[in-house]
């Protein structure tokens, strides 16, 4: 797969936003230092959950990348 | 010595006498030449290449300073790491192994300093980096022989003291790697990733499941320490600024760095990307996990003593041949990042200092003899180092992580950013050390680093110099930036 340099600048700038985004929100100054409920096989709660939620975002962006930006030729 | 201690050594034995067997047989291969010696030729495919990155870049602090610090803090001490490193490290793995992996290939580059400095053609900055990454690699080194004693002594009860346990491993790693260089560290650090991934998830069930599963141990932690789920022992501050820390860092390891550069091809490196995030997360998380419920069930453990957890929760709760698993995985990783950190200081040193002397006309198996003398006495350097360190294994991580993030901003100028200038690069470096380490040493007001850690001060004035400098300096002109961007149109990355 090649890319256009255009396509892949525009990707880029959309991977790397969504990356710093990540970076803010994965503090989640809302439920920090708080009990928040179980939802989860009876022990992982919304907490964790929020937090294994951003690495799977995170492995998404990862996964584009690899797909969509990185071209075959390089 | 005890029936306990007898079997835990007798695994222990079994997998280092593989390691070492591994590491002599792959010297059958070795073309005695520098290329091969430091790099095993440039062409290492996905397999081989996913757990020599990983390997190199999983190491003591996963099997005993993340249970550890979760001993402390609870469960956050999981995405501390995962959150960010566990995604943002292999999203980088583009950002600069996309343009330097050609760089590699073009022009035979095998450190960092080679590439940032090789961007103005400017062996002055090329030392300068590499200063600063033999700087914070050796203490890092240090962690691996450290955990290494550590757990060798309490896996033995006592037995085998500190001493010895890190000392068996040091031997063990300059064996086989004097003997079989990269090719030899990528092929056992092969074992040893399979290892500690298979073995860290197998502690973590076996542990789970004496504990009386995953639920009533979070909820006995919920009752009794409420504190460890809420994450009140964390500071939001210190878990914000050490995710930009490891994030960013980890691409510069020297050792994850050069080992990105022995891929065969794009699409290997491609490969390990998608699928780094998954063993970090499974790893990371299942380790904080137990350092939680360690708590519960063993409480009273406090400062470097809660770096024992894990060892100490297999001693009281599960089988004999469970110590020999911990032992084997921790062994893994800590061995598999302390060759990876010898080599590439190794390189460093032989490719940014010794080839910029009269050496560079030596013959090429008389470079690799050097080389090979570089590997022992870095290791005796190491040991010895290790034998006088008295500070924690995650404080040295942490300092080591944010000098590595520190130097990432003159890294993606000198890839990306064509009007940036030698001058700029040079200065973002210093700077950002400068503000790096009077932060840490206390020599100014910590106050400074407004409750973050003082990595993240330094990484934004590392930023600033690099642009503001560059635009004080006239745009650069010489032959170095055209030849970096003309490969990497030639590459299609041109932007």
């Amino acid at each position: 797969m090649n890319v256009d340099p255009t396509v892949r600048r525009k990707r880029e700038s959309i991977v790397y936003l969504l990356a710093a985004i990540l970076m803010f929100i994965r503090v989640d100054l809302w439920w920090w230092g708080k009990i928040t409920p179980v939802v989860l096989f009876g022990w992982i709660d919304v907490a964790m959950l929020y937090q294994i939620g951003i690495w799977f975002v995170g492995w998404l962006l990862v996964v584009y990348t690899a797909n969509k930006i990185w071209g075959d030729h390089e | 010595m005890t029936t306990d201690t007898v079997a835990v050594l007798g695994i222990l034995a079994g997998y280092i006498l593989l390691t070492v067997f591994i590491g002599v047989y792959s010297s059958r291969f070795s073309r005695g030449t520098m290329e091969d010696y430091h790099m095993g030729s440039r062409e290492f495919k996905t397999i081989v290449l996913f757990c020599t990155v990983f390997g190199a870049n999983i190491s003591a602090v996963t099997f005993i300073g993340v249970p550890g610090m979760a001993y402390q803090v609870g469960w956050i001490a999981g995405p501390y790491f995962t959150t960010s490193w566990a995604w943002l490290t292999p999203l980088l793995f583009y950002t600069v192994g996309s343009r330097s992996w050609p760089l590699g290939q073009r022009f035979g580059y095998m450190t960092v300093g080679e590439v940032v400095g090789g961007r103005w053609k400017s062996p002055g900055l090329a030392v300068l980096v590499t200063l600063f990454l033999i700087l914070y690699t050796v203490p890092y080194l240090m962690t691996g022989l450290r955990g290494a004693g550590i757990t060798l002594e309490a896996l033995t009860k006592g037995y085998i003291p500190f001493w010895v346990g890190a000392l068996i491993v040091s031997l063990v790693v300059m064996v086989y790697l004097t003997l079989g260089g990269m090719r030899g560290a990528a092929w056992v650090n092969t074992l040893q990733t399979a290892i500690f991934i298979i073995g860290g998830l197998t502690i973590f069930i076996v542990v789970a499941s004496v504990l009386g599963g995953p639920v009533q141990a979070t909820e006995r932690v919920l009752h009794e320490y409420p504190e460890l789920i809420s994450r009140a022992k964390m500071s939001w501050k210190l878990f914000f600024s050490y995710g930009f820390m490891v994030g960013a860092g980890v691409i510069l390891f020297p050792q994850v760095f050069m080992r990105l550069l022995t891929g065969k091809d794009p699409k290997s490196l491609k490969q390990i990307m998608r699928i780094y995030p998954v063993p970090s997360l499974l790893v990371m998380l299942t380790m904080a996990w137990l350092g939680m419920w360690g708590h519960a069930v063993i409480p009273g453990l406090a400062g470097a003593q809660t770096d024992f957890i894990l060892p100490t929760l297999l001693a009281r709760y599960t089988p004999i041949w469970m110590m020999g698993i911990l032992g084997a995985a921790v062994f893994s990783a800590m061995m598999s990042t302390m060759d990876s950190q010898l080599l590439s200081v190794t390189t460093m040193i032989t490719r940014d200092f010794l080839y910029r002397t009269e050496l560079r006309h030596s013959s090429e198996a008389h470079m690799v003899r050097i080389s090979r003398l570089i590997v022992i006495l870095l290791t005796l350097a190491a040991y010895i180092l290790a034998l006088l360190n008295p500070i924690g294994v995650i404080k040295i991580v942490e300092f080591a992580f944010a000098g590595f993030a520190s130097l990432v901003p003159p890294t993606l100028g000198a890839l990306y950013w064509k009007r940036c200038t030698k001058q700029a690069a040079i200065w973002a470096v210093l700077l950002s050390q400068v503000v790096l380490l009077a932060l840490t040493f206390g020599w100014v007001d910590e106050r400074l680093a407004f409750g973050f850690l003082p990595g993240l001060p330094a990484l934004v004035v590392g930023i600033l110099s690099l642009v503001v400098v560059t635009y004080l300096t006239a745009p650069p002109r010489d032959r170095g930036t055209e030849e970096y961007f003309a490969l990497f149109a030639e590459a299609g990355t041109q932007r």
